[in-house]
């Protein structure tokens, strides 16, 4: 194959973004063995890498690389709307943490191992993405967790960050093993592997639901739910971002997190949409929705660290996001998927913002955000934007995607009312524990009036999501197109090979 | 045509209300001129109010009645609220041309008193902006041909009563009401200026919503506020607004409720308790106001509406319940006020509850009116407002002497007083007239205007004989307590607190009167430096005896006049006006044959005036001690005295009751009740948010358990759904 | 679309945020509050000149893909927004924007006195307010001296938050989309949720974090309904081109009319649903408190009129009956409530609770007349209200913080011009004729007796009684304001007070002016009227004329 047909029509954008990444990260270790350690050199050429791989994931998305095709026959990686649109917001999560990361790692050694860790994460989430076979994903799968779990427990001397590893780790493995023998099952039940193989209409004869579809859908489902943070299968969460570096945190709850939800798409409206499993999983993504918003936003009530209020509410938008998974229309897949891109950013802005706080006031305790909104300029305002923003104010962009989630609910054909009037009360009572750190950084009078520090890399990466956050909120036209064409086109597969959605009436 | 004469019934109420803004700009150029607007305000006011008289074809009033509104002015076509279809107009009929006259004048004379009265007060300003205010809203009042601009000033006028009662708004006790200690039933009966102008406030405030829900009902139906509109609609078709609130039963409803209105304003029970506190004001407001314009608003109401409904039916049925309410109310109230008056011993009060007292003759009138209608409406219409227009005369100058005698001996109290007669010669005729006038002893003005209106009670018959028997004891007490209010002042010794008047001529007025309990409040008018008692007993200045001795030749002219000509010419005007909107009715007054209560209301008058001859102006008979050595007339006294209790009823019914409650309901249904939902709405979610949190144990088995139990739970959905 | 003017209404104070932000920052908060007021003016001149040009007036602005299209299914579409002006959103547009003019020149020298207050107590926190000292700040800032950097950082913020707000709360009332509407009504909370949590009194991290909550829970509800009408009619448009209309929604109707009434009546602080508003309104800046009581309360009852029309295809005497039931109760509670205050800003917070009563009245007779009475009741409480929020701000500014009417009497003696400002605004509460309030509530009370004497209806003896009722509950508000009154100005003065002085004329020509303006809309009703009633009577659901 020669080279330049190889790149024709850059069809081979997941290929390139991989391999700029996985170069930027040797040369990362490269010059770490050559002595040059400087943390700025490979915040640079790693958020070079990211920069570029975003730059080319948007050409595609944009129209000005060729267009995007979908699935094509057998092939293990898919280049579809929808590994493009969660590309994107993966890389703008690892941008963001590339850049807070810098000044992140002033006080910790081997800075350049975590950029390259870091990058081998976003690889493995960029190829979870794009993987549109069962075993690819679950390769890419745990090309993303195992350097995760390195991240988590970075900081070697810290008895917290190794115990949050070893907990995640520990999960982890028992979900990798749960998602593999899920797999297996359904191997077992359709012969392929390939998703967009399951669907085509030879598989399909069997009907009804077997105790092994059963099983197969319930492994599959628990495996997922560890990374979606779906209660019950949450519990390692406020822990692990607890215990990790607060920027890792960051990454976890919107990098990984984001990516598995692609694959979850994937497998839930294609390959179930296969009569073998022609059952009603919609409901139970509704209960899980439902357990996780509720358990996610009324744990983080009495919370008083950040870092862990945090986490829970990165457990309850994972619940938000599974309602539009449960709505089961186009429109609901719209809806998640806009508040997945959200998300990324809202998220990634709140904790990394924590991170800065917590790192120069010494503690991730409600308390010790007293009257940091006097003390720092940034961080707090993008930390309050970002918080509101994850409380579904407008004009944030947290509030179309939300208002898109209800909507969706309410319009879905499952009549979903319950859940919008669940995932309403849920957004209020978050808004209470959001509030609640807005209320500490602003209104509570600090113990000191003495300025805080704050780098040049935080405050880019925090002014880049925040300006984000207000752009596509007050303007949220562009991206709920993407996502919108996004679902479509993804719904438009799933008809053409001629399935209707299970179990909708 | 439009012609610039139209403009002319505009400016009569515009002109006070500009220049009383106007002389809030004069006064940065100095009180004199600031006083000197304000007269010619008023001035300009009456002047175009009598010269309605000559416009056009009024005088004598015939079919051809001019309805004047903004369309033909000077050919102007601006409307009041064009998209409601409302316009802003005036009415030049007799009966508002005569009440405007009335009210015009007599605020000048008043006005040109307060100049002498109000001298050397603070806030003048205030005072005059408000004095010029409250003549241009109740000429508006009058001259309103709609319901809602009539609203406009019924509701200005209230509140220049508020603010000119409260006019000295510091509240000292010199500017008290009633005698401080007097309580009844434990609720005091001594108010503060700001507390007897809220009192008048509110409560003319209930009568105003009666009056404005009955206008709304009835413009449910007419769509329209428009007086002539009304007279229209009832001639235009047998399906009009009247027969419609009559089929709804809403009819008489409505009336009486307008009727409330009059209630409230004109101090008739039930809500006549705020009118004898808001003697708490300056004399001038008190002689203006409470006398002589704003209370006989509700007299103008009735005489408004009241042809209204007698054009709507010709049936007696249908109005009848109307007309005897108003009639009852006045001629109780008339009898409730004099019993009051007679044993009042504060000047100003006697002559608040006479005002009281006289508006439920005038009230009386106007209900016996209706009871006969077809035959003599006229009657009593004409024989209520030629009452309005003597008592407006007579009580004015009344209550302009009282203020100069306060002002004069530095107390409010009659027992203060006595044997003035020789020093204060202009004022002691001044107020015989007048008095003689309240009295109804011929040849006065009030003798026949009130026996007019017990003629027409005797006319009426039926149920009207009660009311007729009752006017007639009024008429005694009236005439009883006039002649006490003069015995007590003008005859008799002097009291110890004019002697020392009399001898002590510098200094300060009345040394002890901060200490005295019955002399603390007494200064009231005493504002000014240079008079009250400092110089000793004197005449009054000019600018002050000057309008209430007008008042008082006036008063003898009509008396003089009305059997010859004026009551009927009076009667004739009203007669053409009644029967331009449709109601035939014939002016029937005729001495002879209505002899018989003529001379029985002389009678009962002169009994009453000879015991307060005896009691108090000869002092043969010492009615003090008999009434207090007397069981039975000693409750009597205090029965009167505290005003039938009724005032102290109404605090303890309604305003007690609402402020405790008001209390109450906050403390134990506010506080205990509705906020502690925001504690417990939080601590709510705190109470599962650490039930969930507990389940964060942060110990890894349990976090697998967890997750296998999760595993359960799916199997457990998705065997559920399939079996379904 | 002539010069976009509402657009420009909307997104100027918007922008103009910042740049408030950064005025007040080089420039000092003199330099910030002419700023504001001249942005806010502009804004106020933008939307009385679209009110010249037509009746209605339409802007249409593509802000989402319009249709959401794929394949197999189409997608709802959240539709084009737009700004739109006519009768029934004029007057309240206008109202809000004239009383945030007016706030902001007023809010100067109350805000110096606040922060310069907060900065003591922060500072040295056993320092108490003394009455009528000025701290050296203060003295300076009056010089318009020498102001920190902090200070004007905090007047930054503080003009900066209160632009915001001002638009939010017009753009609320301008929507022509359900999502656009519920955007802007939340969009109103976050700024009024800072300025209350950073410049408020009291408690005020609570107090404005209850504000938050129970408004936000109002909105939620009301977003609810929002999604099931967009649903059922495939379509957010209330209001322009390709609105919806009478939407069948079967079943939903009930629950859809329960969330919007509901959720906003925690807006309007009908009874029962105030918890929030008592505390907020008197804990918060007191030019806040003016803006949030008069303001943004009532856009409650504009949004119940707005969905009323939109919803019920006929006039539903059985709603109304139960609204106008709750309206009167609100009045009465409102108002016996407010007798019972001591705190002078909770007192008027309670009687607005009870002139929302008007309001919600006013909607529940589903009359022409009523309808009518509410819009205008939305500006004469506007007008009299932020008097007299302004005239509660002015005796705190000028005695030291004083806010207990036990300490105060005989006020009208050291500040005239005060006290005469405050008896209009009075007047104008209690529906005083020659004042606006009287032409609010003549119509509103006109449109319960339409219905009580129209003798058709069952209803029509509970609708007699129900009005009447609510014409008594005037006495009421008679009752508490000239208690106020006499409470406040009348009497003696008090030792304490007897130095006190007229405030700086920043702060007495707003409130003078809104006094002009309540006599003079009480005078000449037309201004109002004549541009609201064509429009109430083209109102969908047939009401009564």
């Amino acid at each position: 194959m020669a080279f330049p047909a190889f790149f024709s029509g850059f069809e081979a954008v997941p290929l390139l973004v991989t391999m700029i990444m996985a170069v930027a990260a040797f040369v990362i270790i490269l010059l770490s063995s050559l002595g040059l350690r400087a943390r700025t050199v490979s915040t640079g050429i790693s958020v070079a890498a990211f920069v570029i791989s975003l730059a080319l994931l948007l050409g595609k998305v944009l129209g000005y690389l060729g267009p995007i095709l979908g699935p094509q026959g057998n092939s293990v990686f898919a280049q579809d709307w929808i590994s493009y649109l969660f590309g994107v917001a993966i890389l703008i999560v690892s941008i963001l943490v590339a850049l807070s990361s810098e000044d992140f790692l002033a006080n910790i050694p081997n800075a350049s191992s975590f950029f390259a860790l870091l990058i081998f994460t976003t690889i493995g989430s960029v190829l979870l993405v794009f993987s549109t076979d069962l075993l690819m994903i679950f390769v890419a799968w745990e090309l993303m967790s195992i350097p995760s779990y390195v991240l988590t427990g970075f900081k070697k001397k810290d008895q917290e960050s190794n115990e949050a590893a070893v907990k995640y780790f520990l999960i982890s493995a028992f979900a990798s093993a749960v998602l593999l023998y899920g797999i297996s099952l359904i191997y077992v039940i359709t012969g392929t592997t390939n998703i967009y193989q399951i669907l085509s209409p030879a598989s399909s004869s069997a009907s009804g639901i077997t105790p092994i579809a059963v099983l197969a859908l319930s492994f599959v489902i628990a495996g997922f739910g560890i990374k979606l943070s779906a209660v019950p299968f949450h519990m390692w969460i406020p822990d692990a971002y607890q215990g990790a570096p607060t920027v890792v945190s960051a990454l976890l709850s919107a990098g990984t997190k984001g990516a598995t939800f692609a694959p979850a798409a994937r497998i839930f409206f294609v390959l179930f949409a296969g009569s073998a499993f022609q059952t009603d999983w919609s409901t139970a993504f509704a209960v899980l929705a439902l357990l996780s918003m509720t358990v996610g936003n009324f744990a983080a009530l009495t919370q008083r660290s950040v870092t862990r209020i945090l986490a829970y509410s990165s457990i309850g938008h994972g619940g938000y996001i599974l309602i539009g998974f449960a709505a089961g229309t186009a429109y609901g897949l719209t809806a998640s998927f806009f508040h997945i891109l959200n998300y990324a950013t809202m998220q990634t802005c709140a904790f990394l913002a924590a991170a800065l706080i917590i790192r120069e006031v010494g503690k991730d305790d409600l308390l010790a955000f007293d009257g940091v909104g006097r003390r720092m300029r940034i961080a707090p305002i993008a930390l309050t934007l970002s918080l509101l923003a994850l409380g579904g104010f407008p004009p944030l962009n947290g509030f179309w995607s939300k208002v898109f989630l209800f909507y969706s609910a309410i319009g879905s054909p499952l009549n979903l009312g319950w859940l919008a009037i669940a995932g309403i009360i849920n957004s209020f009572v978050s808004i209470a524990f959001y509030l609640r750190i807005v209320k500490h950084m602003y209104v509570d009078q600090p113990q000191s009036f003495s300025k805080l520090f704050e780098s040049n890399g935080f405050r880019v990466a925090l002014i880049i999501a925040s300006l984000i956050i207000v752009g596509t909120g007050v303007y949220p036209g562009p991206v709920i197109q993407f996502a919108s064409t996004t679902a479509t086109s993804f719904f438009s597969q799933i008809s053409s090979a001629s399935h209707v959605l299970p179990a909708i009436p | 045509m439009a012609s610039c004469t139209d403009l002319i019934p505009f400016l009569v109420w515009i002109v006070p209300i500009g220049g009383g803004a106007l002389s809030v700009l004069a006064a940065r150029a100095g009180g004199t001129a600031r006083n000197i607007v304000a007269v010619v305000a008023s001035l300009v006011s009456a002047l175009l109010a009598t010269s309605l008289f000559f416009l056009g074809d009024f005088a004598p009033y015939t079919t051809t009645g001019r309805i004047l509104d903004v369309q033909t002015l000077c050919g102007a076509q601006a409307t009041w609220i064009a998209a409601l279809n409302l316009r802003a107009g005036v009415l030049v009929d007799p009966l508002t041309v005569v009440l405007a006259n009335v009210v015009a004048w007599v605020s000048f004379l008043i006005m040109v008193y307060s100049l002498g009265y109000m001298k050397g007060e603070r806030n003048l300003t205030r005072y005059y902006f408000l004095m010029d205010f409250f003549i241009g809203n109740m000429l508006l009042l009058v001259m309103s041909d709609n319901f809602l601009q009539l609203f406009l000033g019924w509701e200005g006028v209230g509140y220049c009563s508020y603010a000119l009662i409260g006019f000295w708004h510091t509240d000292e006790e010199k500017y008290w009401v009633g005698t401080p200690g007097d309580q009844s039933l434990n609720v005091p009966e001594a108010y503060s200026p700001t507390h007897a102008g809220m009192k008048a406030f509110i409560m003319t405030r209930a009568g105003d919503i009666a009056f404005l829900v009955g206008i709304l009902l009835i413009f449910a139906y007419s769509r329209t506020f428009n007086f002539v509109s009304l007279y229209n609609q009832l001639h235009g078709s047998s399906n009009n607004w009247a027969t419609s609130l009559s089929s709804v039963g809403l009819f008489v409803p409505s009336a009486i409720l307008i009727f409330g209105g009059a209630i409230g304003k004109s101090a008739q029970f039930p809500l006549h308790e705020w009118l004898p506190d808001a003697m708490a004001g300056p004399t001038s407001v008190s002689a203006l106001i409470h006398a002589a314009t704003m209370v006989n608003a509700g007299v103008f109401l009735v005489g408004t509406v009241g042809p209204l409904y007698v054009a709507a039916f010709s049936t007696l049925s249908e109005v009848y319940p109307f007309f005897l309410t108003v009639a009852a109310i006045g001629a109780f109230t008339a009898f409730l006020a004099a019993t009051q008056a007679m044993v009042s011993d504060e000047l100003k009060k006697v002559l608040a509850y006479s005002t009281v007292s006289q508006i439920g003759y005038m009230m009386l009138g106007l209900g016996v009116a209706g009871l006969s209608v077809t035959s003599n409406f006229d009657f009593g219409f004409t024989a209520g407002f030629f009452h309005l227009i003597s008592q407006a005369l007579f009580k004015a100058g009344l209550f302009m002497c009282a203020g100069w005698l306060i002002h004069v001996t530095g107390s409010k109290y009659m027992s203060e007083m006595g044997g003035l007669r020789k020093d204060l010669k202009i004022t002691f005729y001044s107020m015989l007239i007048v008095g003689l006038s309240l009295a109804a002893i011929p040849p006065f003005s009030g003798f026949w205007s009130k026996d007019s209106i017990l003629a027409a009670a005797n006319q009426a018959g039926g149920a009207a004989y009660v009311l007729f028997a009752l006017g007639l004891i009024t008429s005694l007490i009236t005439a009883f307590y006039t002649f006490r209010m003069l015995g007590l002042i003008f005859w008799g010794p002097k009291s110890e607190n004019l002697q020392r008047i009399g001898s002590n001529h510098v200094g300060s007025s009345n040394p002890n009167a901060q200490e005295s309990p019955t002399t603390t409040a007494a200064a009231a008018g005493t504002g000014s430096e240079d008079h009250g008692g400092k110089h000793g007993l004197h005449e009054a200045p000019r600018s002050m005896w000057i309008p209430y001795s007008i008042l008082a030749g006036v008063t003898v002219a009509i008396g003089v006049a009305a059997p010859i000509f004026l009551e009927r010419d009076l009667g004739d005007l009203f007669s053409s006006y009644l029967t331009y909107w449709g109601i035939t009715s014939v002016y029937s007054l005729n001495y002879l044959s209505d002899l018989l209560p003529i001379s029985l209301s002389l009678a009962l008058a002169l009994i009453g005036a000879y015991i307060g001859y005896l009691g108090y102006i000869k002092r043969s008979l010492n009615l003090s001690v008999l009434v207090k050595s007397n069981s039975f007339l000693y409750s009597g006294y205090k029965f009167f005295y505290h005003r039938w209790y009724l005032n102290s009823i109404y605090y303890r019914l309604f305003a007690y009751p609402v402020e405790k409650g008001s209390r109450w309901l906050f403390e134990k249904f506010e506080e205990k009740v509705i906020d502690p939902i925001n504690i417990e709405a939080p601590s709510f979610g705190g109470a599962v948010s650490s039930i969930l949190r507990r389940i964060q144990t942060g110990i890894e088995e349990e976090y697998i358990f967890a997750f296998g139990l999760g595993i359960a739970l799916l199997i457990i959905i998705f065997a559920y759904i399939g079996q379904i | 679309m002539v010069y976009a003017l509402l657009l420009q209404a909307i997104i100027i104070p918007i922008i103009a945020a910042p740049i408030a932000y950064y005025v007040a920052r080089t420039m000092g908060s003199r330099a910030a509050a002419w700023f504001s007021f001249a942005v806010l003016l502009y804004s106020t001149i933008a939307l009385l000149y679209s009110t010249t040009i037509g009746n209605p007036v339409y802007e249409l602005y593509p802000w989402f893909p319009h249709q959401l299209s794929s394949g197999t299914s189409t997608l709802s579409t959240i539709g084009n927004f737009g700004l739109y002006i006519d009768g029934i959103s004029a007057p309240f547009s206008i109202t809000i924007y004239i009383i945030c003019t007016a706030a902001a020149l007023y809010s100067l020298p109350y805000m110096r006195h606040r922060i310069s207050e907060q900065e003591r107590e922060s500072t040295f926190a056993t320092i108490q307010r003394d009455g009528g000292t000025f701290s050296e700040t203060e003295a300076e800032q009056e010089r318009g001296e020498r102001e920190s950097p902090r200070l004007r950082s905090r007047f930054g913020l503080y003009f900066a938050l209160f632009l915001l707000y001002s638009a939010g709360m017009v753009g609320t009332v301008l929507s022509t989309n359900l999502i656009e509407l519920y955007f802007f009504f939340e969009f109103m909370l976050i700024p009024s949720y800072f300025l209350i949590a950073e410049f408020g009194y009291g408690s005020r991290g609570r107090i404005s974090f209850m504000y938050l909550l129970w408004t936000h829970i109002g909105a939620l509800l009301m977003l609810l309904s929002f999604l099931a009408i967009g649903t059922v009619g495939n379509n957010f448009v209330f209001l322009g081109s390709g609105a919806l209309h009478a939407p069948s929604l079967g079943n939903l109707l009930p629950w859809v009319i329960f969330g919007i009434v509901v959720g906003l009546f925690v807006k309007l602080a009908a009874v029962g649903l105030h918890i929030w508003l008592p505390y907020a309104h008197a804990e918060a800046p007191t030019p806040i408190s003016a803006l949030l009581s008069p303001a943004m309360i009532g856009i409650g009852g504009y949004i119940i009129i707005r969905m009323f029309t939109l919803l019920l295809p006929e006039a539903y005497p059985e709603i109304g009956l139960g609204i106008a039931i709750w309206g009167v109760l609100t009045m009465f509670y409102g108002g016996i409530m407010a007798l019972a205050q001591d705190d002078i800003k909770r007192l008027f917070a309670y009687s607005s609770v009870s002139q929302m009563g008007y309001i919600i009245f006013g909607i529940g007779t589903t009359t022409q007349h009523g309808i009518e009475g509410a819009v205008f009741q939305f500006v004469s409480h506007g007008t009299a209200k932020g008097i007299l929020f302004m005239v509660a701000g002015i005796i705190i500014v000028q005695a030291g913080g004083l806010r207990s009417i036990k300490g105060m009497g005989g006020l009208s003696q050291r500040l005239p011009i005060t006290a005469t400002c405050a008896m209009i605004g009075f007047l104008g509460l209690m529906g005083f004729p020659e004042t606006n309030g009287f032409q609010s509530e003549w119509l509103i009370f006109s449109g319960g007796l339409q219905q009580g004497s129209s003798g058709a209806g069952p209803l029509s003896n509970y609708w007699l009684l129900v009005s009447i009722l609510a014409v008594i509950s005037t006495i009421v508000t008679a009752a508490y304001s000239l208690w106020t009154m006499k409470r406040v100005f009348f009497g003696r003065l008090p030792e304490s007070l007897s130095q006190v002085k007229e405030g700086s004329w920043y702060m007495l020509a707003p409130v003078i002016f809104l006094a002009a303006v309540t006599i003079l809309l009480g005078v000449l009703p037309g201004l109002i009227d004549n541009y609201l009633v064509p429009t109430a009577s083209t109102l969908t659901p047939p009401l009564l004329p």
